[in-house]
């Protein structure tokens, strides 16, 4: 995650405010119908707000994460919006209470006292209520997930070219020896794609390379992310999944670099079968 | 370890997807009243107009063309593009080629006399490439989840 994690909130309220209302209001929420459009808008709104306001590169994990936020209170404004029309005008799933209701009335084995009593439930919007809940939880299924792909399209189309996290100081830098364990001494949460390799080194260290040299150090690519190979990335922080970690060749800063993210972890000797 | 996990779930989850949406006609046709059930669950996501859905053993489809269209352009994109490494070094080195699909899908959609294969192509041409980058938020959010596996593999690899 990248330090903008902290300000997911506004953008995921935002975003869920405007799918949650657009979803809720009878005819608006038409073009829902179209692939939940409205549910990925609101993804789509709220990663524009988070690329906007982060200072450094967003990542795909945290567009999906924010798509979550987004779908989550999208469902529960949306229901709330919708359960005052629901409740007054009985909406929701009255198509189905009524078919229930015959097939209850059409079959002689069902006792009419519990058909009337269905029928108290239907008048009195109870089970409108009680779909109002069934249909919160589903949409709470849908909006997170096209939330989170909307989300993730919005990072995409948005996205800048910034800075990245800096990668934590590496220890190996001073001279002191790497991490003996090879426990992630020097691994932060945010390297995924370290793989099993060790920071600094390990079993197959290119020759002492400086840690920070990245890949230009002659030692061979990073790790594909596939947790096997043996060629530890140079530097803590360069997990597959870190566009921008590994230093430029040139050492020409990051940000000056054309956007390459992830093309080190897509290198066809990390999917060798039986990797 | 990260990126098989996360295609497996990307795969799985897409192929549950499909599933749920072939087994609402089949199961209609064997009289299953989960058939409405999954219809109502997709009733959300699609306007079923029976028109511009396929039909499976007489029985609709719970969505429509376009709408099978992405679901399978994302199944596709899932299946095809970790062993598609030109492309998919192209769209993660150039995210905005997204905009293509869409913008076909939408021409489809407000321009052209469309059709049901034009739906249906436009709509897996769309998101095909959608799935290269969902892929890659999995691979992203796993390792906070499986970070144990790690440094167990690295003691492994010393020995």
């Amino acid at each position: 995650m990248t330090d903008a994690s902290a300000s997911k909130m506004r953008p995921a309220l935002i975003g869920g405010l405007v799918l949650g209302v657009a979803s809720g209001l009878p005819f608006v929420n038409a073009l829902n119908c179209a692939c939940c459009l409205w549910v990925v808008i609101g993804g789509v709104i709220a990663s524009y707000l988070y690329v906007k306001d982060s200072t450094l590169k967003v990542e795909y994990g945290d567009a999906a994460v924010l798509g979550l936020f987004t779908g989550l209170f999208g469902a529960i404004i949306s229901t709330i919006v919708s359960l005052p029309l629901t409740l007054m005008f009985n909406i929701g799933g009255s198509a189905q209470m009524d078919q229930t209701l015959e097939q209850l009335r059409s079959n002689p084995d069902v006792p009419p006292e519990l058909v009337r009593f269905f029928e108290t439930l239907v008048n009195s919007g109870v089970l409108s209520a009680g779909f109002s809940v069934v249909g919160l939880l589903i949409s709470i299924v849908i909006f997170a997930l096209f939330a989170m792909l909307g989300a993730i399209i919005g990072v995409a189309i948005f996205q800048k070219d910034k800075g990245t996290a800096p990668p934590p100081p590496a220890k190996t830098d001073s001279g002191t020896p790497p991490p003996p364990s090879g426990m992630g001494g020097t691994r932060t949460g945010s390297d995924p794609g370290g793989s099993s390799a060790p920071p600094g080194g390990g079993p197959s260290s290119s020759g002492g390379a400086p840690p920070s040299s990245g890949p230009s150090s002659g030692g061979p690519p990073p790790s594909s992310g596939g947790g096997t190979s043996t060629a530890p990335p140079s530097s803590p922080a360069q997990g597959a999944e870190r566009p921008s970690s590994p230093a430029p060749p040139s050492g020409a800063p990051a940000a000056d670099r054309p956007a390459a993210p992830d093309e080190e972890t897509d290198e066809p000797s990390g999917d060798k079968p039986g990797s | 370890m990260q990126r098989k996990l996360a295609a497996v779930l990307l795969i799985g989850g897409s192929l549950l997807w499909i599933g749920l949406i072939l087994a609402s006609p089949l199961a209609r046709a064997q009289g299953w009243s989960a058939a409405s059930w999954i219809d109502l669950f997709f009733q959300q996501i699609c306007h079923q107009i029976p028109e511009r859905s396929f039909h499976l053993d007489g029985h609709q489809l719970p969505v429509c063309h376009r709408c099978l269209g992405i679901y399978l352009g994302f199944l596709g994109g899932a299946l095809a593009l970790p062993f598609w490494h030109s492309l998919r070094r192209r769209l993660l080195a150039q995210p905005r080629l997204l905009l293509v699909g869409f913008g076909l899908m939408a021409l489809d959609v407000f321009l052209l006399p469309n059709t049901w294969w034009s739906r249906l192509a436009t709509g897996f041409f769309a998101a095909f490439p959608v799935a290269v980058f969902v892929e890659m938020a999995f691979r992203q959010l796993l390792p906070a989840t499986f970070s144990i596996r790690q440094p167990l593999q690295s003691i492994h690899a010393r020995e």
